[in-house]
């Protein structure tokens, strides 16, 4: 007599799968816990493992088939000879899965769902040990295996695409860009150090026991929840840009020396040239921002010690000021760049901000547009902000904060005295890279942007 | 920077290493056949002869086994002679002096005697010479104790290790493929010295290492050059001596890459290309994403038929089939 293998569901929604995989022939004999399919869903591959050991009778569904329905029959297990027979026609093989982590808060056994489950699916992005089902060593080369180590792959689980399907090193690479993947689905890391099945809880009570391995019992280490997380919560999806910026923003904090200067201009000078300009001019409409960078590129200029990198103990001067500007669109910061923005007039520069703000939230930025940058501006006056410091854009070596402009109270000084005045002020705060620069340059260089905004007739060209 | 422009060819470039030793030591001299009046076979003591004379640049009859021990005895009385024995196919009659004696003499004395000889002789296939003057034996004698083994690929090696070898207080066999006895390169001028026993990168390359020594080089390059077409970045590196070998280089060269292939103009059988593949392998384990590779020539006598001496000579079509294998 013969038992039915059914394709499991590995969320609640799923209806339907793809057959990624056989692991098994027809006539195999296998294990409970032994691998039987790899099972692939949109989100990810699962191992499909055999609850109850016997000999494989026939597969009923060829490996790569897409849009297998849910519950349907895949294979056919006979039973070992001595194994007593089960009850007739009914579909033993259901299935159940464990939650090895692919999603808090699915793993819950499905309502209705069999109550003998025969197979069961772990989770296993990409990794679940289970070499002895390959009935022996893994074709692998030494690459792939010293990473598949450093990483906490189980090269077992993972199809080779070498000389006679050996695994190569671009295989574990393929196999770890999955797993970022599915973190980027779950939230979870999907550590390759998930557990075998037999030590998942889940395992080896089901076969028999008539109990449906439930959620709870199944995460474990390197797979279990951050704390916290009983807290209702809801997983946001982390765009590229997103992951980029959280990475490029770690590093940065942490591998850069940061020091911070801030300085108060007085804009009085530059927000009426700027009125009269706008007024005056078929230009394009300047903001004070167009000043902040038109500012900042000049002062590179002069102050060269300021537009520096440092890598590896070197420092690099660069003999062009090219400036990014922060610009916020949904998914995160973008940060897109004027090149040889010291040598364009206001007007040019600011038409040059223009479109690459346009163009950046229009999702229309070219890799072109956005690599590179010797310095960045970062503006968050538009909040209200009075003062920000920043990050700095790695390799970048600094980057300007600029706050809202705002009528402050000033003490204003002159030979009879001191008295108190009110001045529209905005405070600049630069972000240097202690490595590459010093208080020195980083004074010099403020100095000037502060000179720049507070006696603009020499700004507009 | 721009002083190192001239280009002259490799023999030009050893003769140049050889008469400048010869001018700072008195105590070096030549002894081989056809070496003296003649200039050498292939050219490759011109000049020699005629202005360093008869007493330095010394013309034998046939009798390379009388030569070589009088040279051995030259060096362990304190002078520092070049043996020319004119193809590698002619080690056989000196193996007893060269193994037993020369290898062994500064062992057996307690390093009470030096031997500061150099052996130069000519390797690779080319111009059908057939099946006993076209052998590329250095793999016996790398196999001694004893002895070191220098084969350079370009002018600038071959003078630097020229320099090196004669300079050295051990017997050093300098073979020179005669199929790149023309090939020209930059060369510095005055004393430029190769240290034996270092690798040089002869090209930068990411995926794949492609080992190889005198005119594998060259082939090498080649085959790096047709790699790259195909999207293959080939490194090549070449460890310009044979023993002392540069494991350290070659292997960190194989790590960074994952692949290599050794291409040895000898047989590949029980070859040196064997031999630098386990180092490698060895060394480099963990890092390797593929087997190492060996290119080598055919187990069989060279040929003496014009097409079929040819596929003696390992090309860049059989390292580019190999690299392709490794990806499958």
């Amino acid at each position: 007599m013969s038992r039915e293998i059914l394709m499991p569901a590995l969320t609640p929604t799923m209806e339907e799968g793809t057959l990624a995989r056989w692991h098994v022939r027809p006539g195999d004999s296998v294990k409970p816990g032994q691998v039987i399919a790899e099972i692939e869903t949109d989100k990810s591959v699962l191992e499909l493992e055999a609850l109850e050991g016997g000999e494989i009778g026939e597969l009923m569904v060829e490996e790569g088939a897409e849009g297998v329905a849910v519950d349907s029959v895949i294979a056919t297990l006979l039973e070992p000879g001595a194994a007593p027979a089960p009850e007739a026609d009914e579909p033993l093989a259901s299935t159940e899965h464990s939650d090895g982590g692919v999603s808090p808060g699915v793993g819950r056994a499905r309502p209705g769902s069999s109550p003998q489950p025969r197979s069961q699916v772990s989770a296993s992005t990409p990794a679940m040990p289970s070499t002895e089902g390959r009935g022996g060593r893994v074709p692998a080369s030494p690459a792939a295996r010293r990473i598949a180590r450093e990483y906490g792959i189980d090269i077992s689980t993972l199809n080779g695409t070498g000389p006679r399907g050996r695994i190569v090193a671009a295989d574990i690479e393929a196999a770890l860009a999955l797993r970022s993947a599915a973190e980027a689905v779950t939230g979870i890391p999907a550590t390759g150090t998930a557990p075998a099945t037999g030590t998942a809880p889940a395992a080896g009570t089901a076969p028999t026991a008539g109990t449906a391995p439930t959620a709870g019992t199944a995460p474990t280490a390197g797979t279990m929840p951050a704390p916290g997380l009983e807290t209702p919560f809801e997983e946001l999806s982390l765009s590229t840009l997103g992951k980029t910026m959280a990475r490029r923003m770690a590093e940065s904090k942490t591998t850069i020396p940061h020091f911070h200067c801030s300085i108060d201009v007085n804009v009085e000078a530059t927000l009426r040239l700027r009125t009269e300009l706008n007024e005056a001019e078929n230009g394009p409409r300047l903001s004070l921002n167009d000043f902040v960078v038109h500012a900042a590129a000049r002062a590179l200029r002069d102050t060269p010690r300021m537009n520096v990198q440092y890598r590896d103990d070197r420092l690099i001067r660069f003999r062009r000021v090219d400036i990014a500007v922060a610009v916020a669109v949904e998914e995160g910061l973008v940060t897109p760049v004027v090149r040889g923005a010291e040598a364009l007039s206001l007007p040019d520069l600011a038409s040059a901000l223009r479109d690459l703000t346009e163009r950046a939230r229009a999702r229309k930025l070219s890799v072109d547009d956005y690599q590179g940058g010797t310095f960045t501006v970062s503006n968050v006056g538009m909040f209200g902000i009075r003062q920000s410091w920043p990050i700095i854009n790695p390799p970048q070596a600094g980057i300007l904060g600029v706050g809202a402009a705002a009528p402050r109270p000033v003490a204003v000084g002159d030979d009879g005295g001191v008295r108190l005045d009110v001045a529209t002020l905005m405070s600049l705060t630069l972000a240097a890279d202690h490595r590459a620069v010093d208080g020195v340059i980083a004074g010099e260089f403020l100095r000037r942007v502060s000179q720049a905004l507070e006696h603009p007739e020499a700004l507009a060209d | 920077m721009q002083q190192n422009e001239r280009q002259i060819s490799l023999k030009a470039a050893v003769i140049e290493a050889i008469a400048r030793e010869f001018r700072r030591d008195p105590e070096t001299f030549y002894i081989g056949e056809d070496v003296g009046v003649a200039e050498g076979i292939f050219k490759q003591t011109q000049g020699l002869h005629a202005e360093f004379g008869d007493r330095r640049v010394i013309d034998t009859p046939i009798s390379e086994a009388g030569m070589f021990g009088l040279t051995v005895g030259a060096a362990v009385a304190g002078m520092r002679p070049i043996v020319e024995i004119m193809f590698s196919d002619f080690l056989t009659l000196v193996m007893d002096q060269l193994v037993n004696h020369a290898a062994k003499i500064h062992y057996l004395s307690g390093g009470g005697f030096r031997v500061p000889l150099v052996l130069r002789t000519a390797i690779g296939v080319g111009g059908v010479l057939g099946s006993t003057h076209s052998q590329t034996l250095y793999a016996w004698p790398a196999h001694v104790p004893g002895l070191k083994l220098a084969a350079p690929s370009t002018p600038a090696d071959a003078k630097g290790l020229m320099t090196a070898a004669i300079r050295d207080d051990n017997p050093v066999l300098y073979f020179e493929d005669r199929m790149t006895y023309n090939l020209k390169g930059p060369v510095p001028e005055g004393e430029h010295i190769v240290e034996l026993g270092l690798a040089d990168i002869k090209r930068e390359g990411t995926d794949v290492t492609l080992i190889a020594f005198s005119r594998m080089v060259h082939v090498a390059l080649e085959a790096a050059e047709a790699l790259a077409e195909k999207g293959i970045s080939a490194q090549v590196v070449d460890p310009r001596s044979i023993v002392p070998l540069d494991t350290e280089t070659l292997v960190d060269a194989v790590a960074r890459t994952g692949r290599a292939v050794v291409i040895d103009g000898g047989h590949e059988l029980y070859g040196i290309g064997g031999e630098i593949a386990a180092t490698v392998a060895e060394g480099a384990f963990d890092y390797l994403d593929a087997p190492v590779m060996r290119v080598g020539a055919p187990h069989n006598p060279v040929p003496c038929s014009k097409p079929l001496e040819a596929l003696m000579v390992p090309n860049a079509d059989q390292v580019v089939a190999k690299v392709e294998r490794m990806y499958g």
